[in-house]
């Protein structure tokens, strides 16, 4: 896997909500993630803004989700089957903590490497 | 630093052993015993040149100690390179710098940090040094790994097989220096043994070991260690043609 990511904000400690994009390249049946804390009790969401690659099925849905860093891996299940949109596919109220966002081919829909782009909005 | 009477020596190395002691010669132990409120993780994997690893974990509140243990290539010899040692939070793809350093490897604390409690982590980056993967070994002590204790001798005698080693664990209750003193090797056409000392894996699954060295009778090795539960492998050196048996003892603070 291999992943990029913008460098977020710096926080302001307002609550007000602040976009990280995490940018990376999901493999097949592979899954990747990105960690973000949040500093105020508020709305997390996701966003997959963009999937693509050479074989993306047109119906493919890939599978998203919150959870927290744990070891080499993110804790996060499926939250959302997630298409590339520009609405929040998924939203939950999360405490004060650290976070991970993790999207995932776990269906095998990729018949090859695929990059995407999942928006992470949560308070600063 | 590592001091050696009699040798100059001391790389890295990691393999995966058993970890408990496999005594047919009675060892005699006068070792105190000691009450850790630690507890220990060790990070463990692969690193490519120009990668970086990361590894998350949630502590309450108190200090946090990180070594870098090992450091082997793909054949399990030891190298010298150092690495880029970060504890700090989880951010991105990575791990965001509470604190850093670039490091070689050893068994006492690189880096230490008190926090509050939190998810946190500790990362391993190659700074340009590794030409091909390596497998590292990371230990990370949450708590203070020690209270109260003493130190101690013990001495442990062991045959070794051909191809084979032997491992035992003991305890450092203090940060200090310990000892290895190589009393005996038997049959006397046997010139030395290797021996090695890491500290065992948070699951049971064996040692990561750090420091090797090719022990010869009388042979005295001194470093320096954290408070913690360390392993000693002797092993043969690749030279054994029949059953060798040793002598040790093992000053620890």
């Amino acid at each position: 896997m291999s992943c990029e990511s913008d460098p977020p904000a710096a926080p302001s400690g307002t609550g007000a909500p602040i976009t990280e994009t995490f940018i990376g390249t999901l493999q097949p049946s592979g899954e990747a993630f990105y960690s973000f804390s949040v500093p105020k009790a508020g709305t997390v969401s996701l966003t997959l803004t963009a999937m693509s690659g050479a074989s993306i099925p047109a119906d493919a849905l890939f599978p998203i989700g919150i959870g927290t860093p744990v070891g080499q891996f993110c804790s996060a299940g499926v939250d959302a089957a997630a298409a590339p949109g520009l609405s929040p596919q998924y939203s939950t109220s999360k405490a004060v903590g650290v976070y991970c966002a993790k999207i995932s081919d776990n269906n095998a829909r990729l018949g090859a490497p695929a990059s995407f782009a999942l928006n992470i909005t949560h308070p600063r | 630093m590592i001091r050696a009477r009699t040798l100059t020596f001391f790389c890295l190395l990691l393999a995966a052993s058993a970890c408990s002691e496999r005594t047919t010669v009675p060892s005699q132990v006068t070792q105190l015993p000691i009450t850790s409120t630690a507890s220990t993780q060790v990070f463990s994997g692969t690193l490519a040149p120009a990668g970086s690893q990361t590894f998350a974990f949630t502590i309450g509140s108190a200090p946090v100690r990180v070594s870098l243990g090992s450091l082997t290539d793909a054949n399990g010899n030891p190298l010298s390179q150092s690495l880029r040692l970060t504890f700090g939070v989880p951010q991105g793809t990575g791990c965001g710098p509470i604190q850093a350093a670039t490091t070689r490897t050893g068994l006492s604390t690189q880096l230490q940090v008190n926090v509050s409690g939190g998810t946190y982590c500790v990362s391993v980056e190659d700074i340009g040094q590794l030409s091909a993967t390596a497998t590292f070994g990371v230990r990370i002590t949450l708590g203070d790994p020690s209270t109260r204790g003493g130190g101690g001798t013990i001495t442990y005698a062991q045959t070794v097989l051909p191809k084979g080693s032997t491992t035992r664990t003991f305890e450092a209750s203090l940060r200090g220096d310990v000892t290895i003193l190589f009393d005996t090797i038997d049959p006397a056409s046997v010139a030395s043994l290797g021996i090695a000392v890491g500290f065992p894996r948070a699951d049971g699954g064996g040692c990561v070991l750090n420091l090797t060295a090719t022990a010869t009778r009388g042979s005295q090795f001194t470093f320096p260690v954290e408070a913690g539960t360390y392993c000693l492998q002797v092993s043969d050196p690749g030279t054994l043609t029949g059953p060798a048996q040793f002598s040790l003892r093992i000053q620890h603070p």
